[in-house]
């Protein structure tokens, strides 16, 4: 199953085919996007049900926090977004993007990774652990959804140097 | 130019201005050293009962030279360096305690009984009474208190012995019970006429472990252990620490109670008139007959005072630290030219390999706190431009080097880099004397020395590569 993390480099693609072609407004851009039928996007392949249009575009709004999309006028890259189209750049350039949206709530790495040291037994250190645990006035402002996303994408772009127990990604 | 027969050795000239070490100076500093009245006159020494006692500088800002100059002037019934050469201190910190707390009260202990040796290793130089006080009572109950709670301690003819392994492995806790005064009478006795003097230069030498976690605990440990030598014995007894500002950012970066060790802490600092004025003495020492206005008018002869004045410019542009670098700038262009003149050309020369030693500089300074960062700098400034509006510097570090997979490969064991934002980093490279910024039109831009906090670095509007750096890295 794809996680978000492959998602948003599909995405990025995507956006900068978008552009290429000319650029288009959000819903145009998640017309087109919904019409590729992008594997990617897969959520049931069984029944062969992809991920909804409103949940297309909540993650284009995650992009647009994570200052790698504009969506306004048109749907475009921004330098960094630009910059993650390079297979050898895209962790980089994602786990800082996702730092910055952290910071923006200021919440610091080093925050969180003391955090996850600080959960002990018979607790463990799961998404929702780690969000009760972190001690930062503006958490709920970002929102558990969210967090939990970044908290995934600093994983897989090698930021968290900790284990993290997984259990993100829906069915 | 019959005074300058003697400068003209090749290892005079090599090191003409002095070296730029001063701990490797031969003979006395002070001819050669040109204290700052100001930061003479807030230290605690001589006959002073109160005043700072932590004084923070760059490397190559003059702390050596300073506690040289101090241990030379000040009359002192005894001056203890207490250096590298003091094999019983030098010890992993992580073994002196857990806490601020403990390890305050370790070294307090420590460094009172090992003076009290001392005393009695000098015994002549001391009153009879007050030595024979120290061998009854003050070497006696050390010995009771630390043999019942430590069987650690003995008593060795007139020598206090304190096994500093069993002291190691020892609860803290059992320091306790033994503050500094308990020493108060018998040491504060041995220096009523005159003081004692202990500088503690290059901890990180001594005290081993700077680039592990927990060095900033014993830093701040250490200052607190020095406050409490320092109020209890007020006048009698004065302990100066010398710390490097990279030592000192991992206790500032992290303090547990900086607001009670604050208005003891100094830096060093120079501006231009002090910098000038020191590269000046150094060249009236090498002319003692030189009797014109401007002494460097003998290393530039025959230059107009505006050629004077460039050459200056130079010298301070290029200073990130202080004193070593101007004097070290001026020794190889003096050894460039193989005779005790300045010339602006040979100046130009000397500093391809000044900036190089300058960059390496940044490692040994800072790079406990910042491991690898000389690499990271060269590996993303090099061939760049030395200027930055804020939103094309922060561009270039989000997308050139934090965005760029092979240095985030290069770096990912690296924490500081790991976990960085752009703006983060920028404030480490700040915090490191790499950048510094202007705000509005100013001219000269802010380096962290005139502002440890950065507090004005969000209103910044440029950035600056320190000149020191441009050469080796080929900023433009």
């Amino acid at each position: 199953m794809a996680k978000t993390y492959d998602r948003i480099g599909a995405l990025l693609n995507e956006v900068g085919r978008l552009e290429k072609a000319g650029g288009v407004d959000l819903p145009a851009a998640i017309s087109a996007i919904v019409k590729k039928r992008l594997r990617v996007l897969l959520i049931d392949q069984e029944k062969q049900r992809y991920l909804s249009p409103q949940a297309l575009g909540k993650l284009l709004f995650l992009l647009r926090d994570m200052k790698l999309l504009n969506l306004e006028p048109s749907v475009r890259l921004t330098p960094s977004g630009r910059n993650a189209l390079n297979p050898e750049n895209y962790n980089a350039t994602v786990g800082t993007a996702a730092l910055r949206l952290l910071d923006g709530f200021e919440i610091s790495l080093s925050q969180m990774l003391d955090t996850i040291d600080s959960i002990a037994a018979p607790d463990f250190s799961d998404s929702t652990t780690i969000f009760q645990h972190l001690q930062a006035t503006k958490k709920a402002e970002l929102g558990f959804d969210r967090f939990r996303m970044i908290l995934f994408l600093l994983y897989c772009t090698r930021r968290l140097s900790r284990k993290v127990r997984v259990v993100y990604g829906r069915p | 130019m019959a005074d300058l027969e003697a400068t003209s050795k090749a290892e005079d000239l090599t090191f003409f201005f002095g070296h730029p070490d001063a701990t490797f100076d031969k003979g006395k500093m002070k001819p050669f050293f040109l204290p700052n009245r100001t930061l003479l006159d807030s230290l605690k020494y001589g006959a002073r009962g109160a005043g700072k006692f932590i004084v923070v500088g760059q490397k190559g800002s003059g702390k050596t030279a300073l506690a040289r100059y101090l241990a030379e002037t000040t009359k002192s019934k005894l001056v203890w360096n207490l250096n590298v050469r003091e094999p019983f201190f030098s010890r992993s910190v992580g073994q002196l305690g857990a806490y601020e707390s403990e390890i305050e009260l370790v070294l307090v202990n420590l460094i009172l009984s090992s003076l009290a040796n001392l005393v009695m290793a000098r015994k002549s130089d001391f009153s009879e009474a007050a030595t024979k006080n120290l061998e009854r009572n003050l070497h006696v109950s050390l010995a009771e208190h630390f043999q019942k709670v430590l069987k650690a301690s003995k008593v060795k003819t007139r020598f206090f012995e304190l096994d500093l392994d069993l002291v190691l492995k020892a609860e803290k806790t059992a320091f306790v019970d033994y503050g500094a005064d308990k020493y108060a009478e018998s040491l504060g006795l041995c220096f009523s006429e005159k003081p004692g003097l202990i500088l503690l230069d290059d901890i990180d030498d001594l005290f081993l472990g700077a680039e592990q976690e927990g060095y900033g605990r014993f830093v701040e440990g250490l200052c607190r252990a020095a406050r409490t030598i320092n109020t209890v014995f007020e006048e009698r007894i004065h302990f100066l620490i010398f710390l490097k500002y990279g030592v000192f950012r991992l206790f500032f970066d992290s303090p547990k109670d900086y607001d009670k060790l604050r208005p003891f802490i100094t830096l060093l600092e120079w501006d231009r008139q002090g910098l000038e004025d020191a590269l000046r003495k150094r060249v009236r020492t090498r002319f003692p007959k030189y009797t014109g206005d401007d002494p460097l008018e003998a290393v530039m002869p025959n230059h107009r005072p505006e050629e004077v004045k460039e050459v200056l410019d130079f010298f301070i542009r290029l200073c990130a630290g202080g004193p070593r670098d101007v004097i070290d700038l001026g020794n190889r262009a003096i050894e460039l030219a193989g005779e005790p003149v300045l010339r602006p050309e040979n100046l130009a020369k000397a500093e391809e390999g000044f900036s190089r030693e300058r960059l390496n500089l940044l490692h040994s300074e800072y790079g406990f706190r910042y491991p690898r960062i000389q690499e990271l700098v060269e590996m993303c400034f090099s061939g760049r431009p030395a200027e930055w509006t804020r939103a094309n510097l922060l561009k270039f570090l989000e997308i050139d080097v934090l965005g760029n997979g092979r240095t985030s490969r290069a770096f990912d064991k690296v924490e500081y880099f790991l976990t960085a934002t752009p703006e983060r980093l920028l404030k480490h490279l700040f915090s490191v004397g790499f950048l510094g910024y202007t705000v509005g039109g100013a001219a000269d831009p802010v380096f962290v020395l005139r502002d440890p906090n950065g507090s004005a670095l969000g209103k910044a509007t440029r950035f600056v590569v320190h000149p020191a750096y441009r050469h080796t890295l080929g900023c433009t």
